[in-house]
């Protein structure tokens, strides 16, 4: 599944492209030895997942989905926009601006072997 | 006595799985969150805003509900939503009597092509401007929307068509693109520009199209936006066109829109600059068929600066805004050969005020509006004085208000 992924990144807003598999997604821990911050991209999700190195060593993920009506998000400078109502939302999920209330979903992570495993239930 | 109390609790039982089953399952925007990845769901939401006016011209007062809207929303799948707004302004439709209005503000399909990029089918609001796509009234400061983006882009401008939007990748990049249909000269009126050109989804003329298209550029706290719209006035047949003097056609008697913002906000500190200009290079054929001193060119401006007061108090959902905003705009900027120069159209505002959001989807408004126009023709004063109270080009409004969204 790792090998058949495909990276794209750029300094600003680094994309890694991968797939499911039993609602879980794999990422290697690699992708953050440049940046702290990761957007994926898993095929067929339909939203994309930020994943975030915290200062502990843990990773933290964000459905970029609008917790107001379900849209996607798109990725901003310092976070992320819906276009539908004009939510936004900082890097670590928090609203910075209605009409949504709620924080972004966030997912179980783990390290096995040098990957992170995203739990997406 | 225990017969009657078990028949009791099988009959209340019987009773509340039919009540349930026939409940709709509809979600708040709260409960839609816990629903995970689930493949459908049904959103509701809305906004609304209510304002007292004083006018230092007309010496009146005035208090409206000013809009209230509901927007409904509902997921199929994954890959195929439906979104919608239903809007009444000024709080009540009569028959009979003039004011109000009920309409949808948009309704179209939404399909997810994948996490970037989706195709949206139906009445829908264009990314022109800031004010047209982000247009909750708790989102921007003063009680009223800024005038350039309610005159010059006609605010909220939604047609019935389809659109990509999308962002890259590699770059921190979106872009929309949109097909929809175009304006119609007939309906435009002196003194509001392009404004009553709008269809907004009731029997819009398909002859005439438009193409609209915008792309953002996002670094940090820094925002940039340039977007344009192209599109035919014309949606009678050739032949009416053409005793008309008119050019019909697709893109025949052309508007052409283009628009330029940058936003920047960092430590309670923001920022916003808009720029647009409208071209109707047939404007002389428009006031020769209709009469209606069309305009050949209108421009508008804005630039507003603003600062969270309670940033450093740490309050995380509070924010009291003091803001400034000028805003200058023309809407005879030039004027064709058989045109007649309003002065009145050349305007300059000054406003002024406080935002106060107890929380991010309510907000107090305060804000006051210095107006200044330039004179009127004295060619078209209809009532000249004392019939008429004499024109004053100078004047303030003070505006007190909430307003909410959901």
């Amino acid at each position: 599944m790792v090998a058949a992924s495909a990276l794209s990144s750029c300094a600003t807003l680094p994309v890694y492209k991968t797939t499911m598999a039993n609602n879980k997604v794999t990422v290697p821990v690699s992708l953050f030895a440049q940046s702290d911050f990761q957007v994926i991209q898993p095929k067929d999700l339909f939203y994309n997942i930020g994943v975030r190195k915290e200062k502990d060593g843990t990773y933290t993920a964000l459905l970029l989905r609008c917790t107001h009506a379900d849209n996607q998000l798109m990725a901003t400078g310092n976070g992320f926009k819906c276009n539908l109502h004009g939510s936004t939302f900082d890097k670590e999920g928090q609203v910075t601006q209605g009409p949504a209330e709620r924080s972004l979903k966030k997912y179980k992570t783990e390290i096995i072997s040098d990957q992170i495993i995203i739990h997406l239930s | 006595m225990k017969r009657y109390t078990f028949t009791l609790l099988i009959l209340l039982s019987l009773f509340s799985t039919q009540l349930f089953a026939q409940q709709t399952p509809i979600t708040t925007s709260e409960d839609s969150l816990n629903n995970n990845l689930s493949k459908s769901s049904t959103t509701i939401g809305g906004y609304g805003n209510a304002f007292y006016q004083r006018n230092s011209r007309t010496q009146t007062s005035n208090l409206d509900l000013e809009r209230f809207v509901l927007f409904t929303g509902h997921k199929f799948n994954n890959k195929i939503s439906i979104f919608s707004e239903l809007e009444v302004e000024d709080a009540k439709v009569s028959g009979g009597e003039s004011g109000g209005e009920v309409a949808v503000e948009q309704a179209y399909l939404k399909f997810n092509l994948n996490a970037n990029q989706y195709i949206v089918a139906g009445l829908f609001l264009p990314r022109i401007g800031i004010l047209n796509e982000n247009h909750l009234p708790n989102t921007f400061n003063g009680n009223e929307r800024n005038y350039v983006e309610t005159f010059i882009i006609p605010s909220t401008w939604r047609e019935l068509g389809v659109g990509l939007y999308g962002s890259l990748n590699n770059l921190p990049i979106n872009y929309s693109v949109g097909l929809v249909n175009g304006l119609s000269s007939e309906m435009f009126e002196h003194g509001s520009g392009i404004r009553e050109g709008r269809f907004e989804g009731r029997n819009a003329s398909g002859n005439n199209l438009a193409v609209t298209a915008a792309l953002q550029f996002y670094e940090g706290d820094f925002k940039a936006q340039v977007s344009g719209y192209y599109g035919g006035t014309v949606g009678v047949n050739k032949r009416k066109a053409d005793s008309l003097g008119l050019q019909s056609g697709t893109f025949g008697t052309p508007v052409a829109l283009g628009e330029a913002d940058v936003q920047y906000a960092k430590n309670g500190f923001s920022v916003k600059v808009l720029g647009t200009i409208v071209s109707i290079a047939d404007a002389d054929k428009v006031n020769r068929a209709y009469a209606s001193n069309t305009p050949k060119t209108e421009y508008g401006a804005y630039a507003e600066v603003g600062y969270d007061l309670m940033h450093l108090s740490g309050a995380k959902d509070k924010q009291l805004i003091l803001f400034v905003r000028d805003e200058k705009l023309n809407m005879n900027a030039s004027i064709p050969s058989n045109g007649v120069i309003d002065g009145t159209l050349d305007q300059n505002y000054v406003v002024a005020g406080l935002t106060y959001l107890p929380i991010r989807n309510v907000a107090i408004k305060g804000d006051v509006r210095i107006a200044h126009t330039g004179n009127q023709n004295p060619d078209l004063i209809i009532n000249p004085n004392p019939v008429a109270q004499p024109y004053q080009p100078n004047y303030n409004l003070v505006n007190l208000g909430v307003a909410f969204s959901f």
